[in-house]
């Protein structure tokens, strides 16, 4: 588990640690500021050479541009100073750092024994390992849930390795689609429907015909492709951005419950963006009911004297409770 | 928070505090200054500093100043100290008296003052009811003695704020409806602002504001 982050020269921050990280980390902080940075770094530190790759699509998709050119843009602005390298740094041992040349980047992890994995460019654009000496231990392998609708099918594909994998998972998803999102929810299955070329997630409803589960709502789809990420691929790490999209301010706290309960027993460290104070409360009092509190909230602040200084405060429950109790903004 | 953005916070005991507070802050002219706030109870001072700690106006650096506020009760060394280690527990910043600023090398300045104020006991009724009794002899005079008589009677003294509800009293009306509170009586009967009394808490109030 990672219980600390440091970046240097990424993106926006000059310098930031994040200290005493938990199970779940919720980060915060107001437009701008940074809150997916956080989750590029982990991907840089963590990612395979697959998700370094396909990076600046994941959270920053732009239809209008080519592939190939906002590419290029997104690594060349990758570092505050271009002209310095960028460095991130998990639990102080492994350590990432990348220095971009002409829009391409070229990526290394070293751990403290000197074990060393290099990714770099190839003609096509992608990222490949092209050096390991030693066995730099990942804290990965990462999931990652982006802001925007997800792929129908690519979930449906995650969800079809959720039996293999464990049976009971399956039986645990349609309970824990119940209890969040939609109590009529009967059972799922893999199945391709008459009409259509693609095997897709279907739900019975109890209502005589079994519904694509696309068709359920943003909250049902990001809902399951949570779920279906974590017991389908057995991620150590899960990112998702914007945690709160589709999900109805009133099932969070339920949906906090479920996820919670997943992350610990199948011990995932969540790393999510938000912006709603709701999902912070509804995340809090769902963690208050853990035997040990899991979540830690992660905040970035512009400092008022220096706009373009960016600092990181990590808090708990405690601060949590008072603030709640006390109506104090957290954000 | 002034003009700048900068917050000059003083906290507050209790509802009851942060309300005279402001209103002697208003009175004196640098209400628009401070920001007040009220942590409940003293129990909860800690608890409501470390939730500051982590707020996003102490991380920007928007806050500048901390005056941390709280009443003696009948101790007033143990209500400095438990005020001192409060902010020492949770800020590392060691306040060297009452009304001394510390200029910790990043984040804020902090004070401390205990009301009503430097080796007194008391609250923040105690400074009302004192305010008021230069023009209200007579009835002090009454007051004092009933509260003598209870104390015998009872063999310890009444709170404070039962003292301060009989002083209301004398502005109340007949109904339910028009007993004070000390906030209530902010409006029916606000103390005499001026009054020596309020002396130190309006200073450490300007100092808390520039």
């Amino acid at each position: 588990m990672i219980s600390t982050l440091e970046l240097q020269n990424f993106r926006g921050f000059e310098g930031i640690r994040f200290e005493k990280l938990g199970l779940a980390n919720l980060i915060i902080g107001g437009n701008n500021v940074g809150k997916t940075s956080v989750l590029e770094a982990l991907v840089v530190a963590s990612g395979s050479s697959e998700q370094l790759s396909e990076l600046p699509q994941t959270f920053r998709p732009e239809p209008s541009m080519t592939n190939h050119s906002q590419s290029l843009d997104y690594w060349t602005l990758l570092a505050k100073n271009p002209s310095s390298e960028i460095w991130v740094s998990t639990n102080d041992t492994v350590t990432t750092t990348a220095t971009i040349n002409n829009g391409t980047p070229n990526i290394t992890r070293t751990n403290t024994r000197l074990s060393v994995r290099n990714y770099n460019s190839h003609l096509s654009g992608h990222l490949v390992l092209r050096q390991a000496i030693g066995t730099v231990k990942d804290v990965g392998p990462l999931s990652i849930i982006g802001p925007g609708q997800a792929d129908p099918v690519h979930v449906s594909k995650l969800y079809a390795q959720v039996g293999p994998l464990d049976p009971d998972n399956e039986l645990r998803i349609e309970e824990l689609l119940r209890k969040s999102i939609d109590p009529r929810v009967r059972r799922l299955r893999y199945a391709k429907s008459p009409d259509s070329s693609v095997e897709l997630i279907h739900v019975d409803l109890n209502e005589g015909r079994m519904l694509p589960f696309n068709l359920m709502g943003q909250a049902f789809v990001r809902t399951i492709h949570t779920y279906c990420e974590i017991f389908g691929t057995r991620p150590k790490i899960l990112l998702i951005d914007e945690i709160e999209n589709g999900l109805y301010y009133e099932g969070l706290e339920d949906y906090w419950r479920g996820l919670l309960e997943v992350l610990e027993d199948q011990q995932v460290q969540l790393f999510a963006t938000t912006h709603s104070r709701e999902c912070m409360e509804a995340a809090h009092r769902a963690a208050k009911a853990r035997t040990e509190y899991p979540l830690r909230f992660l905040r970035l602040d512009r400092r008022v004297d220096d706009p373009a200084k960016i600092v990181a405060t990590t808090f708990a429950g405690e601060e949590m409770q008072t603030a709640i109790d006390s109506n104090l903004e957290m954000r | 928070m002034n003009p700048q953005g900068k917050i000059h916070l003083v906290v507050c005991e209790g509802e009851d505090d942060r309300r005279v507070m402001q209103a002697l802050a208003d009175h004196a002219g640098i209400g628009k200054q401070l920001r007040f706030e009220d942590y409940a109870n003293s129990g909860n001072l800690r608890a409501y500093l470390k939730a500051l700690h982590a707020r996003p106006e102490f991380a920007s650096g928007a806050i500048v100043s901390v005056l941390v506020t709280r009443d003696a009760d009948n101790d007033f060394n143990q209500a400095w100290q438990s005020l001192r280690d409060a902010v020492n527990g949770v800020f590392a910043v060691d306040l060297t008296g009452p009304g001394a600023w510390a200029n910790p090398p990043a984040g804020p300045r902090f004070a401390g003052w205990v009301i009503p104020g430097p080796g007194q006991t008391g609250m923040i009724e105690t400074l009302c009811l004192e305010a008021a009794r230069e023009q209200n002899r007579a009835v002090f005079e009454c007051l004092d003695s009933f509260m003598d008589c209870i104390a015998a009677c009872q063999g310890s003294r009444p709170h404070e704020k039962a003292r301060f509800h009989l002083w209301t009293i004398v502005a109340q009306g007949p109904g339910a409806q028009d007993r004070l509170s000390l906030n209530r009586a902010l409006s029916h009967m606000p103390p005499d602002w001026n009054a020596g009394t309020f002396a130190q808490l309006t200073d450490v109030l300007r100092t808390a504001a520039t």
